[in-house]
């Protein structure tokens, strides 16, 4: 499936397993792309259930949101947990907009992964 | 406000020294500057089609821990200190480092050097090849990406003499 964020075309690919996992929630699923800058610049895709006011529905279970973040404390240990993120003011979003998204369910947990 | 201005000179060719240009310039865009690289000497393999040949070299440097991106954390921590001599002998060492720094930063979600070079592009960060290194080494444009402005030193100095940042990396 195909979504527009700041004017890009994203595509989204879903595993069977997500399909399948998506099908049966309940609640829709809201899967945030987030870029960290830092001396590196981290992807990850964190899963939740809230919807943010900015997330662009993908279908009526799926919700996609991107997060440029940054934080001044530079860990990798930031990967896991709730590292302290401040939001990123980025002038223009739309080059930092990924081009696609993919989204796998493996033992019970969802796993993202988006690039350019 | 004027905008601000960086301007980085880039001038390795490894795996690891092609990050700090790419992440400097393409948050400096993020955040409004104008951006322009000089790729000078070595630095022009970053403009390369491919870029599948950049390498990192354990070789001949002392801070660059050997660590093993997979298996048990007390096996990831281990930090093989493998003598220079040993390094230099082994054929294929280097493509290994190269292939075992490739899986960290997948591992770690970081973004990989096309990612960068593609946002950098997106983000109307001004690449300059320079001519002259193209010459001496014997590069042709049609090695590199389109898009690239070829020049000299005079033609950044344009730019870099007005900017508020530059960096020589």
């Amino acid at each position: 499936m195909n979504i527009t964020l700041a004017e890009k075309n994203l595509d989204i690919r879903l595993s069977p397993a997500a399909e399948h996992a998506l099908a049966q929630r309940q609640t829709p699923l809201l899967a945030e792309m987030e870029l960290l800058f830092s001396c590196l610049i981290r992807k990850r895709v964190r899963f939740g259930d809230l919807t943010a006011e900015d997330a662009i529905p993908a279908s009526d279970r799926l919700s996609v949101r991107f997060r440029p973040v940054m934080t001044r404390v530079c860990a990798m240990a930031d990967v896991t947990g709730s590292p302290p993120l401040d939001d990123f003011p980025i002038a223009n979003p739309r080059p930092y907009v990924p081009r696609w998204l993919a989204i796998d369910y493996r033992r019970g947990q969802w796993l993202g992964e988006f690039g350019y | 406000m004027d905008t601000k201005k960086l301007a980085l000179i880039a001038t390795k060719g490894s795996l690891d020294w092609a990050y700090p240009p790419f992440i400097l310039a393409s948050t400096a865009a993020a955040l409004g500057y104008e951006v322009q690289i000089f790729f000078t000497f070595y630095g022009l393999q970053l403009l390369k089609k491919d870029l599948s040949h950049l390498k990192v070299s354990p070789l001949g440097n002392p801070g660059m821990p050997m660590k093993m991106p997979f298996g048990p954390k007390w096996f990831k921590g281990i930090n093989w200190n493998i003598p220079n001599a040993v390094q230099s002998l082994v054929p294929g060492y280097e493509s290994l480092a190269t292939a075992l720094m490739k899986q960290t930063i997948r591992n770690n979600g970081v973004a990989s050097i096309p990612e960068l070079r593609e946002l950098c592009i997106e983000a109307e960060v001004k690449l300059i090849g320079c001519q002259m290194t193209v010459d001496l080494f014997g590069f042709d444009h049609a090695d590199f990406i389109d898009g690239i402005e070829y020049g000299g030193a005079a033609t950044f100095f344009e730019f870099a003499g007005e900017s508020d940042i530059c960096l020589y990396i």
